[in-house]
């Protein structure tokens, strides 16, 4: 009797674990079904992370795109070029008469979830070109989650050698995030179960007041603490100050969270304090939230999916037409 | 009584999935986040 009764709880156990490890293969083999048909935000991003990003040597950059990867993502096919760019491919300097524009960014001018043609980088090409009357080629060096800071590093280290007449940052709310410190591989990197349930479960906590709204979260960026509005501040002056030695055009675009334009902006004190910091600074910028106010469309007009605010087509069409304006308004000014 | 079991524990973890997946539907209120950048 004592033996049996020493191994039943061993039993026990080995059975729960077995019927644990099975239901979390099938839910595993579940979810990557599932997801393929009805894509889900943090999982798309979480194959944009594995497949198209890896660490970089250069801890001021923290992570860049895989030369020559590509991957369909959230709707709209990401193929990134031989130089990390989400973009064809270009030579180091510009042919004669093409007026360069390189554009830094994050997963905005990237454009998430928007076809390459549809971005507003590709967009702007036409129109610049029209209206300046000459070629013009927009390279577009958005990566996902870079901060000002890293895009700042990314000009240094590789946007610097395409010899852009004028560079172009889209400024976004996160930009004050502190650069990332990566951990080593850990299971949300392994399993889209993971990933699913992370995505899932702080969700939920959100809701229930548990981790901070979005809201909460992107206000706390710009208490005078966060470092990572310190060194939003600083690459936003370093790049302007290198515009100036290098000579060439340095401009700002400052484009709203999309999520609560109307009637207040949610974010209208954080826009306000960036905008002071451009003027007081003498950074040549250009706000969109104004155009995104006016349009007569509710917000979720503008975003790619429900769940994920990131610019659609539509709201890559209102940026563009708001940067070219910017720009042909500042090169006719310059004329006269 | 092990398969049972087994079947059991089964039924509970897919019911808890279920449930987590029915409870967080609806908008996102998160702010924009990154994996496995």
């Amino acid at each position: 009797m004592r033996t049996t009764g020493g191994r039943a709880p061993l039993g026990h156990a080995l059975t729960v674990l077995l019927a644990v490890a099975l239901t979390a293969l099938a839910l595993e083999a579940g979810v990557r079904a599932a997801t393929s048909l009805r894509p889900v935000y943090d999982v798309e991003m979480w194959k944009y992370g594995t497949r198209l990003k890896r660490r970089a040597a250069d801890p001021a950059l923290a992570h860049e795109h895989v030369p020559g990867a590509r991957a369909r993502l959230y709707g709209a096919e990401i193929v990134v070029n031989s130089r990390g760019l989400r973009d064809r491919e270009f030579e180091a300097a510009p042919a004669p008469g093409v007026h360069r524009v390189l554009f830094l960014g994050d997963s905005l001018t990237l454009g998430w979830g928007v076809e390459l043609d549809r971005t507003f980088a590709k967009r702007l090409e036409p129109l610049l070109g029209a209206g300046l009357g000459r070629p013009v080629e927009v390279l577009n060096a958005g990566v996902g989650n870079y901060n000002t800071a890293q895009e700042r590093a990314y000009f240094e280290a590789e946007g610097r050698r395409y010899r852009p007449a004028h560079v172009m940052l889209l400024y976004f709310i996160n930009d004050a995030e502190p650069t990332p410190a990566y951990r080593p591989s850990t299971l949300k990197e392994r399993s889209m179960l993971a990933v699913f349930l992370w995505s899932r479960v702080t969700r939920l906590m959100t809701r229930l007041g548990m981790r901070p709204d979005y809201r909460t979260y992107y206000r706390a960026l710009y208490s005078d603490s966060n470092p990572g509005w310190r060194e939003s501040r600083r690459a936003l002056r370093a790049l302007n100050e290198r515009a100036k030695s290098d000579g060439f055009a340095f401009t700002v675009f400052v484009c709203p969270e999309l999520r609560r334009l109307k009637p207040d902006y949610a974010f209208a004190e954080q826009h306000r304090a960036l905008l002071s910091f451009l003027r007081e600074e003498g950074v040549d910028h250009a706000d969109l939230l104004p155009l995104f106010q006016a349009r007569p469309e509710p917000e979720s007009a503008f975003w790619v999916s429900p769940e994920d605010s990131h610019p659609n087509e539509l709201g890559h069409r209102v940026i563009a037409e708001g940067i070219a304006a910017h720009v042909l308004a500042r090169a006719a000014g310059a004329r006269r | 009584m092990s398969l049972r079991r087994a079947l059991l524990v089964c039924a509970a973890l897919v019911a808890a999935f279920l449930l987590l997946v029915l409870a967080s539907s609806g908008v996102d209120e998160r702010a924009f986040d990154y994996l496995a950048r």
